[in-house]
């Protein structure tokens, strides 16, 4: 009895048994320097016990209760936009670095916005795994997919502008500059309120997409749709500019220059049909 | 009085205890996990609450009210006059035992392959067994038996409606309002009303004859209501000092919410309890109850005879035996699975299934618990409830139900058979 006492103060204090069950189980041979052959024998047997039993008590889990509930995919597709959301971010920095032509910072915030691309994309490829037909969801399964399809389209667009400026290295004379600046943050500005009505989503699920939260949403989707429709009237203006100056421009460049104001309408657009898409959520 | 009895009487009753007892263990190590899961995964209690409260009221309900599922069990599939039991008593005895130890057999396989058995199919499935092969084919109450397999469709349906109709009221008086977190406090009260209600109502009417206690409909209505208004009292006092704590955190805005929604589930959890030991002790004792009727009248069957409350006892027993040494793990298992549940929506599933089996459990039907409970979780996700829902799980659950009962009557068969033999 009192070897029995000793065998586990020893146990409790040796440093390599304090690790966790699992590893308590590996361990065989070190014992052997402290407790006589039976004592060891006995303590294995008690061992492979404890982990048959642990291991039948997780087998028998596989149950109904616990495999009825599956992962909700609102989580995920908040973190999703999140990630192309800091696309938007870094490529208005690298529009920025490349106005200045400070083409170093361009090619680290492309690099940036390269890596939050792979991030979305596998975020989206678990979500999508994962949204299988079998999965009883409280919104249309088509209606998600689409939803990751726009935000995805965003990411991508992104990743297409980051590459027009780095690739060119034109340059942006005059008032062109600054009036694409400009143009850039009202779309990460857009980009910015879908993620925050996205982010609407599991107050939205809570309250089973009904009453107040609803309509706070539908506020928030009215407010940045105005938003979209400035950035739109800010694209003929800055065409109007960059036609006044096609004359003085390598031609090359100006089409460079209006396939950037193109992408970048388009992802004021893209995140404008997210939050949208969040509608088809509300109206069943 | 037939020789076998009068010779081996006591070792089968000992047979029939220990084989009973195994079965309750069973029962309290696997399905009280499935009952207490949803509360603990929806983090209304902790892992150690739901043990405490499933050993009180799992025990309360097999006690107070889980005589009639057990007596239906004992007498109520075969029909004991025709299959001749008067003349051959020994004959129930064998398939009592047979039965017991083909669902055991059969549910020990099931837990090990992580199938989603039940161990009420289970048990019908090896009573009808044996008194089909062993006496006769019209030895059995096919009409009672369409019943019973009747109400395993029924009782997930109708606990489905009722949640759906519970949220669609939650939505309605709480969570669709301009005010949900004072709406909430003004409802919860009354939502625990008609839990303390619903369940002690059909327990009086139902449940209470073996303790001595007759009471007549309106008696049952009164109590009823007074057990509810008690219960309310209780719940009031406890969410009364509950605050909305405002915070700037758009993610936190419901969380105060949900906190009176826990409270709430801490009754629907010991509803869901006493429901559960209300039905599916009998799982357990019926035979043994079965066979103890047997041998104590020395061979001469008394279908009405009062059930022995040791063998109440025994069964409740052996369930929280089985809880607290198995079971604790099985519950914090699925709670860690449970993520996506919420106690505004946990204990609308909840109230639905306790009623739905409390209701079962008077009328004397074994129904499956987990799956009633699988039926109320579909209603609230209908209701736009609930996240993400594996429909996957109720192909398993009707594939269990056609595997079950052919496998559980064959394995009963065999048992039989080999219990005639040695006792001859």
């Amino acid at each position: 009895m009192c070897s029995m006492k000793n065998h586990q103060f020893q146990r409790k204090n040796h440093p390599r048994f304090s690790a966790s069950i699992c590893d308590k189980l590996v361990i065989k041979s070190t014992n052997k320097f402290h407790y006589s052959s039976l004592q060891h024998w006995f303590s294995r047997a008690r061992n492979v016990l404890i982990r048959r039993i642990l291991s039948q008590a997780i087998k028998i889990v596989t149950n109904p209760i616990g495999a009825l509930f599956g992962r909700s995919p609102i989580r995920p597709l908040q973190g999703h936009m999140g990630a192309v959301q800091s696309c938007v971010a870094s490529l208005q920095k690298l529009v920025e670095a490349s106005i200045a032509a400070d083409w170093q910072s361009a090619d680290a915030l492309a690099q940036e916005i390269n890596s939050s691309k792979q991030d979305a994309d596998e975020i989206k490829r678990d979500t999508r795994m994962h949204l299988t037909r079998s999965v009883f969801l409280p919104v249309a399964r088509t209606d998600l997919l689409e939803l990751v399809s726009i935000q995805d389209q965003i990411g991508y667009n992104c990743k297409q502008v980051a590459q027009l400026p780095l690739l060119r290295k034109s340059s942006f004379p005059g008032d062109l500059g600054p009036a694409i600046a400009g143009f850039c943050s009202a779309t990460l500005k857009v980009s910015e309120s879908a993620l925050a009505t996205i982010n609407e989503l599991d107050e939205l699920f809570e309250t089973s997409f009904k009453g107040r939260e609803a309509g706070f949403v539908e506020k928030l989707i009215d407010q940045f749709q105005e938003m979209e429709a400035q950035s739109e009237e800010g694209t003929s203006a800055i065409q109007g500019q960059l036609l006044q100056l096609e004359d003085s421009l390598n031609p090359v460049d100006v089409i460079f220059h209006y396939k950037l104001i193109d992408l970048l309408a388009d992802i004021a657009h893209s995140a404008r049909k997210a939050g949208s898409q969040l509608l088809m959520f509300m109206a069943r | 009085m037939s020789e076998i009895l009068a010779q081996y009487g006591t070792l089968m009753l000992a047979l029939a205890c220990i084989f009973g007892f195994f079965m309750a263990y069973g029962v309290g190590a696997n399905d009280v996990a499935n009952a207490m899961g949803t509360s603990v995964g929806a983090r209304a209690i902790t892992i150690k609450q739901a043990i405490i409260i499933a050993m009180v009221f799992e025990f309360a309900g097999a006690y107070l009210a889980g005589g009639e599922v057990t007596s239906t069990i004992r007498s109520g599939i075969i029909d004991l006059e025709t299959a001749g039991f008067d003349t051959n008593p020994e004959l129930l005895v064998y398939g009592m035992l047979s039965s017991l130890l083909a669902a055991g057999t059969w549910l020990l396989l099931a837990s090990w392959k992580g199938w989603p058995v039940s161990t009420t199919h289970s048990i019908i499935g090896a009573i009808i067994g044996f008194a089909v092969v062993g006496v006769s084919v019209d030895s059995v109450m096919w009409g009672q038996v369409i019943s019973i397999v009747a109400s395993w469709v029924i009782s997930p349906v109708f606990s489905g409606v009722i949640a759906f109709i519970i949220f669609l009221s939650v939505q309605r008086l709480v969570l669709d309002t301009d005010d949900p977190f004072q709406n909430a406090k003004k409802y919860i009260p009354g939502y625990i009303f008609l839990v303390g209600f619903m369940i002690s109502m059909v327990t009086l009417i139902k449940g209470l004859s073996h303790v001595g206690l007759e009471v007549s409909f309106v008696q049952a209505t009164i109590y009823a209501v007074g057990i509810g208004l008690v219960t309310m009292t209780i719940g009031y006092f406890l969410i009364r000092n509950i605050k909305e704590n405002v915070t700037d955190n758009p993610d936190d805005r419901f969380a105060s919410l949900e906190r009176l929604f826990g409270v709430l589930m801490i009754f629907t959890a010991c509803s869901m309890a006493f429901a559960h030991g209300s039905n599916d002790v009998a799982n357990a004792i019926g035979p043994l109850a079965a066979v103890n009727g047997v041998i104590q009248s020395g061979g001469v069957f008394a279908a009405q005879s009062q059930l022995p409350v040791w063998i109440l006892l025994l069964g409740g027993g052996g369930l929280v035996i089985g809880l607290a040494t198995l079971g604790y793990r099985v519950i914090a298992t699925i709670g860690r699975n449970i993520t996506e549940l919420t106690p505004s929506r946990g204990f609308a599933a909840e109230i639905a299934a306790a009623t739905t089996v409390v209701i079962a459990s008077g009328t004397g039907i074994p129904v499956s618990t987990t799956h009633t409970l699988v039926g109320a979780v579909l209603g609230v996700g209908l209701a736009r409830g609930i996240g993400a829902l594996n429909l996957g799980v109720v192909g398993r659950i009707f594939l269990s139900w056609v595997i079950t009962l052919p496998v559980g009557a064959a394995l009963s068969i065999l048992f039989f058979f080999l219990f005639r033999a040695i006792f001859g």
